[in-house]
């Protein structure tokens, strides 16, 4: 079976500066691939290269068995799709729902867009009240979900996901957190997820990679994680910092 | 013992465009010297003790001196054209007018070193660009300690943070909470870092109290608004699809 | 309020707009409620409104004719009963000429605004975006046209392509394109990098639609701003190059010129210099408020909250 992202070797260079030395791994079809690590850690930086938001400076990235060109050309936005980690700045702040929702179905030139745009709504528990509405008119977890809506209208088979709730509270971050598990089962995608959060990791997804400084430090199953079955230092710091404060444990002075 | 803030049915408004709004809707809450006091809540915006009636001037003489805050996010809290030590020793000599330049900035070193940054002379001279969020965030601290407060609010410190710079914060914090005996509110939305960290927790949602109770016994929340929120949360383990979602109801915002 | 009223405001304001009409004239009303709520703004309002009203009614509200005076009788009256604001060396009521001159203002402004926004604008959004070469290019471009005073590079131009309204007006608009394309250009750079844009690129749009649908969209209202508050300087300009002799020609009634014909009798017969001038003073006053008025109500940095 052919990987439905198939990344090897990924370099990306930002002005001389390193932010991905050689990353690989593989996403199945259907897979939830987790990628975890700190603010610097490159985490983000995949998911832009794959968009062909980064520049990459050496590697392949595939999808579907198919390598990637320079160039994204429209096919590649059908089938990959990315839901920004703040929802506050990825709806332009002058447009309504129904223009941003528009916006794909032009550029693709798709027809029955009265219908496309309902069932959009629907999907992501968003009535047709939702519809005419500016962003500054939409709750957080209301706007994520018109982001959310706004990938899936062009049906894609790929969702790359950065951070999609860290700027939610954790009653919304559950909510969306079920909503994109809802959809990946009945629309049957695959997904690349970053999050700092373990925990959102693992409830999420599949497998994993743990990442620092533009490396791989480990790839694991969730099981694995969940088990602390974990080989590295870093990974196990992480671990421990997700349980929250310890006051036995003081950091050396 | 006398408390070190008493806040008694505290309203905070805002007059917006369309309408009113009630962000603090009679919030009433004491704490001691000694033990830390948490307010948790989505959003706060408040000013309290008897600051109602004092002058402007006492005020802001308190302010840096007695009480001092740490914002959410140093980045921006921070004055981006001075560097760091300068900042700190402005505060110190804002606030104790006798200090001289020599003794100030001996004590903004020592205070940087205090918040465990590992170079303190060579930060002292840089601009709050040029360190990390961490190191801001420590300096931040730093300035609002130098005067010697006798309470911090501390609204989201760390929220801007990798967990594990995190938790370097936060064990500062209590550090200084407990060698001090300085009071400590702690603002955040994070129940998970609360519940490890504080000795009190107050929750709040719509501008009121839901429920105070002990940190510890967060677990065992009575009020169905704190236990949804801690249920709502993915944990390391436990399987749980789909999560529980927190069904907001409107009498909590009665 | 009436009831109709109250529902009316209450359909305006709603948030859960039903129509693409609703959302937009909610937004329409909001910024119509902000722009009010400003009391000077809302005289510079009134103030162009009058003078649009002056300009298209001048026929009728003009009691002489704008270029036939009396010579024999009525040269340099003072104000009076008759002529309200007195008459010009060659017997011309010049209350008359000011009327029928608003609409020279008019046209002088309008036009300009119409050739300068746009190109401008267009200049801007695609430097910005594009950034590298094109940006380069197109903004040393605009630093050359910047670098020349205004008023001597339009007195160029029209040595260039003869004196008259509309080569004076083409001078003006392509003075004052550069300004316009700094602002846009610093707007787009602050816009590009922004998630919403990246979102838009990812959709597989072009770049041309980027720029066309979703960057000049941001653009529009902070460049509404700047032309009207620059309405003055153009109106200042062009009665320059008229005061110079190089815009309107007589017996056009345009401001300028007008008091650069009075200019020989400004120490005697004050009047036929300051009855244009006090003109001018008015309008640009207007444009100024009304450019400070629609600032609040449009920023879309206020605008969101």
């Amino acid at each position: 079976m052919t990987a439905m992202l198939s990344i090897e070797g990924l370099k990306v260079i930002y002005h001389g500066f390193s932010a991905l030395k050689g990353v690989s791994f593989d996403v199945e079809p259907g897979e939830s691939f987790g990628l975890v690590g700190e603010s610097g850690s490159g985490k983000t930086t995949i998911l832009r290269a794959i968009a062909g938001l980064a520049p990459i400076a050496s590697g392949t990235i595939a999808v579907n068995g198919k390598r990637l060109g320079a160039r994204r050309d429209k096919a590649f936005y059908r089938r990959v799709q990315m839901v920004f980690q703040d929802p506050y700045g990825s709806l332009h702040p002058r447009q309504t729902v129904d223009r941003l929702l528009q916006e794909p179905l032009a550029i693709h030139g798709l027809g029955q867009g009265e219908q496309r745009i309902q069932q959009a709504l629907d999907e992501v528990g968003l009535g047709s009240g939702f519809r005419f509405r500016y962003s500054h008119q939409l709750s957080g977890g209301q706007r994520q979900r018109v982001a959310i809506a706004r990938a899936l209208i062009l049906e894609p088979t790929i969702l790359l996901l950065d951070e999609p709730t860290s700027a939610l509270d954790a009653s919304v971050q559950a909510e969306v957190l079920n909503l994109l598990e809802e959809i990946r089962g009945r629309r049957k995608l695959t997904y690349l997820m970053v999050s700092h959060d373990l925990a959102i990791i693992t409830h999420m997804c599949e497998r994993l990679m743990v990442m620092q400084s533009g490396e791989a430090v480990e790839n694991l199953d969730v099981s694995q994680l969940a088990a602390h079955q974990v080989t590295r230092s870093y990974t196990r710091n992480l671990l421990k910092a997700s349980a929250g404060f310890d006051r036995r444990t003081r950091l050396r002075p | 013992m006398t408390s070190l803030l008493e806040v008694d049915d505290l309203r905070v408004t805002f007059p917006t465009r369309t309408g009113v709004i009630e962000a603090v809707r009679g919030v009433s809450f004491a704490l001691g010297a000694p033990p830390q006091a948490v307010v948790s809540a989505k959003k706060l915006a408040f000013d309290g003790i008897d600051l109602l009636t004092a002058p402007a001037t006492e005020r802001r003489a308190l302010r840096g001196k007695r009480i001092a805050m740490i914002l959410q996010d140093a980045k921006y809290s921070l004055d981006p054209v001075m560097t760091i030590g300068r900042q700190i020793v402005e505060t110190l000599r804002t606030h104790e007018k006798n200090v001289n330049k020599a003794e100030a900035t001996e004590r903004a070193i020592a205070m940087l070193e205090a918040v465990q940054i590992r170079d303190p002379k060579r930060v002292f001279d840089l601009h709050p660009h040029e360190v990390s969020g961490g190191m801001g965030q420590r300096a931040m601290i730093a300035m609002m300690l130098i005067a010697g407060p006798e309470l911090m609010i501390a609204d989201e410190p760390t929220s801007a943070l990798d967990v594990t710079v995190q938790l370097e914060v936060l064990s500062i914090l209590d550090k200084l909470v407990s060698e001090r005996g300085m009071g400590l509110i702690f603002i955040s939305h994070d129940l998970r870092l609360v519940s490890s960290f504080c000795d009190r927790v107050i929750v709040m949602y719509a501008g009121k109290v839901m429920e105070q109770l002990k940190a510890s016994e967060l677990v065992s929340a009575q009020h169905p608004y704190t236990q949804g929120l801690l249920d709502c949360m993915p944990k390391i383990g436990a399987d749980r699809h789909p999560l529980p979602v927190l069904s907001r109801k409107p009498e909590w915002a009665a | 309020m009436s009831e109709l009223g109250q529902t009316r405001r209450d359909w305006l304001l709603s948030e859960r707009p039903a129509s693409r009409t609703q959302a937009r004239l909610g937004r329409v009303y909001v910024a119509w409620r902000r722009f009010t709520a400003n009391r000077l703004a809302f005289l510079g309002l009134l103030i162009i409104i009058a003078l649009l009203v002056v300009a298209a009614l001048a026929p009728m509200l003009a009691p002489f004719s704008p270029v036939v005076g009396d010579l024999k009788t009525s040269r340099l009256l003072p104000p009076g009963a008759e002529h309200w604001l007195g008459t010009d060396d060659l017997g011309r009521d010049i209350l008359s000429r000011l009327i029928y001159g608003s609409r020279w203002t008019l046209y002088v402004v309008v036009l300009v605004a119409i050739i300068a926004a746009p190109i401008g604008l267009l200049v801007g959004t695609v430097a910005g975006y594009a950034g590298g070469w094109t940006d380069a290019v197109l903004m040393r471009l605009t630093d050359i046209f910047l670098a020349f005073p205004k008023l001597i590079l339009a007195l160029a131009f029209v040595a260039a392509l003869g004196p008259g309204i509309e080569n004076a007006v083409l001078a003006i608009a392509i003075t004052s394109w550069p300004p316009y394309a700094r602002i846009a250009r610093a707007e787009t750079l602050t816009i590009r990098n922004s998630d919403y844009i990246k979102a838009v690129q990812l959709m597989g749009a072009s770049p041309i639609r980027i720029v066309l649908r979703h960057i000049m969209q941001l653009c529009i209202s902070s460049l509404i701003i700047r032309v009207t508050l620059d309405m003055a300087g153009i109106i200042l300009t062009a009665a320059g190059l008229g005061f110079l002799g190089l815009g309107a020609q007589p017996p056009l009634p345009e401001w300028g010129a007008m008091i650069a014909s009075g200019r020989r009798f400004i120490l005697d017969q004050w009047w036929v210099a300051g009855a244009p001038g006090g003109a001018i003073l008015i309008v640009s006053l207007g444009f100024n408020l009304l450019g400070d008025g629609l600032r609040d109500a449009l920023d879309p940095r206020s605008g969101e909250k």
